[in-house]
């Protein structure tokens, strides 16, 4: 798993993994940004080819009342959390 | 029996819990050796034991959690015993249910509010409104509806709204069977026979997540003065016509644009023209009796008039 931040948007490549340890890293990256991504100043995209994790995790990041844009990449699906993300499911 | 051969059979027995403690008989001088490794091997196992009990419960509660989220139980080879401690999925989870509430508290706060508008809303329409669940009964009202139908009743929760609506007395006053069957709102007009009363009702169906019709909202505007009002210019229209009728001269009302807007059948024979072929047309096409030929001197004659 890599996680790199750039231009305020916390990239996290979770490919290869599946749920529900997909989740548990992205709760524990809401949890930790909480404050940043509340805020607008930082953004949360998550690389993942496992298609569950397309459900769980924008389901658990709305119901922490987070925007969630989801969209599908040739070989993998990007989910992005915050507030400045036009919510969204692609 | 060698110390080196007792630490060996040890350190087996440690390694395999099924295995037997070590025969202190066959230790020989080192048998209270054996007796105390028997006892650190016997709390070895007993740990053993305490430790797996914890890491059993510990995923029946991570699973547990991970169930309420919404998501399938954690595989045990998805993480090793170790990684699960580190990991902390028990505390993560935790932390996501503060944000969770906090966001339920605050969406709360939202409908609160939302409902606090609905309520100002729903009291402050001039008409009387009505709540319906699937049986037709009722579930709320605004003051307005206890006013037009409340008969002196405190509470109408609970009550038909056939009971309520006109006393009981008129059945078309509650479409609700007609919106159910339809599922589309309904407009109806109908009339309560005891006070004499007319009522425009307005049935709108309220569905669940599933679209199946759950409640009914029922508005109910009294439009009695405006019955009476349309049946006052009605009557005044009928005798206007008797009037006209009556009158032994040709007569023909325009609007302030010429354009007719009322013959008697004497100006219809007068003019040779039946009022619905010239009704709405300027006057001075079929009427060229002020001017003669000239059609200008006509016009003229309905400008002065109608200054």
């Amino acid at each position: 798993m890599a996680q790199e931040t750039m231009q305020n948007i916390i990239h996290i490549d979770m490919r290869g993994q599946v749920c529900p340890a997909c989740l548990l890293v992205a709760m524990d990256n809401l949890n930790k940004h909480r404050e940043n991504l509340k805020s607008g100043r930082e953004n949360l995209c998550i690389k993942t080819d496992n298609r569950e994790a397309t459900t769980t995790i924008p389901t658990t990041a709305k119901n922490m009342g987070y925007p969630v844009k989801v969209k599908k990449k040739d070989t993998y699906y990007e989910i992005c959390v915050g507030s400045s993300m036009t919510e969204d499911n692609e | 029996m060698t110390l080196q051969e007792i630490l060996h059979l040890a350190s087996q027995a440690v390694d395999d819990p099924t295995s037997s403690l070590l025969n202190t008989k066959d230790a020989g001088e080192f048998a209270s050796t054996a007796e105390f490794l028997n006892n650190l091997i016997q709390e070895n196992r007993s740990l053993r034991r305490h430790n797996e009990k914890t890491v059993t419960y510990l995923r029946q509660k991570i699973d547990q959690l991970l169930m309420v989220i919404g998501t399938i139980p954690l595989r045990p080879e998805e993480l090793d015993n170790d990684t699960l401690i580190n990991l902390d999925p028990i505390g993560i989870i935790a932390e996501s249910f503060i944000q969770i509430l906090e966001h339920l508290r605050q969406t709360n706060d939202e409908l609160e509010l939302a409902m606090d508008e609905i309520q100002a809303i729903f009291e402050s329409v001039g008409g009387g409104i009505l709540v319906l669940d699937n049986n037709k009964k009722i579930l709320s009202y605004n003051h307005k509806l206890l006013q037009m139908f409340g008969n002196q009743a405190n509470d109408l929760h609970g009550l038909s709204c056939k009971d309520v609506i006109c006393q009981g007395e008129k059945s078309g006053g509650c479409p609700f069977e007609e919106m159910m069957e339809t599922g589309q709102p309904v407009f109806e007009t109908t009339g309560c026979p005891r006070d004499n009363r007319f009522y425009s009702i307005v049935t709108t169906p309220v569905r669940d997540r599933s679209n199946k019709i759950v409640r009914a909202v029922l508005l109910y505007l009294d439009i009695t003065e405006l019955m009476e009002a349309k049946e006052a210019v009605a009557n005044e229209k009928e005798r206007l016509s008797l009037t006209l009728k009556s009158i032994a001269e040709g007569v023909v009302a325009t609007d302030k644009k010429g354009n007719i807007t009322l013959m008697n059948e004497v100006a219809s024979k007068l003019t040779g023209w039946r009022f619905d072929e010239i009704v709405g047309k300027t006057a001075c096409e079929f009427l060229n009796i002020f001017a003669g030929k000239n059609k200008d001197s006509c016009l003229g004659v309905f400008k002065k008039v109608l200054k």
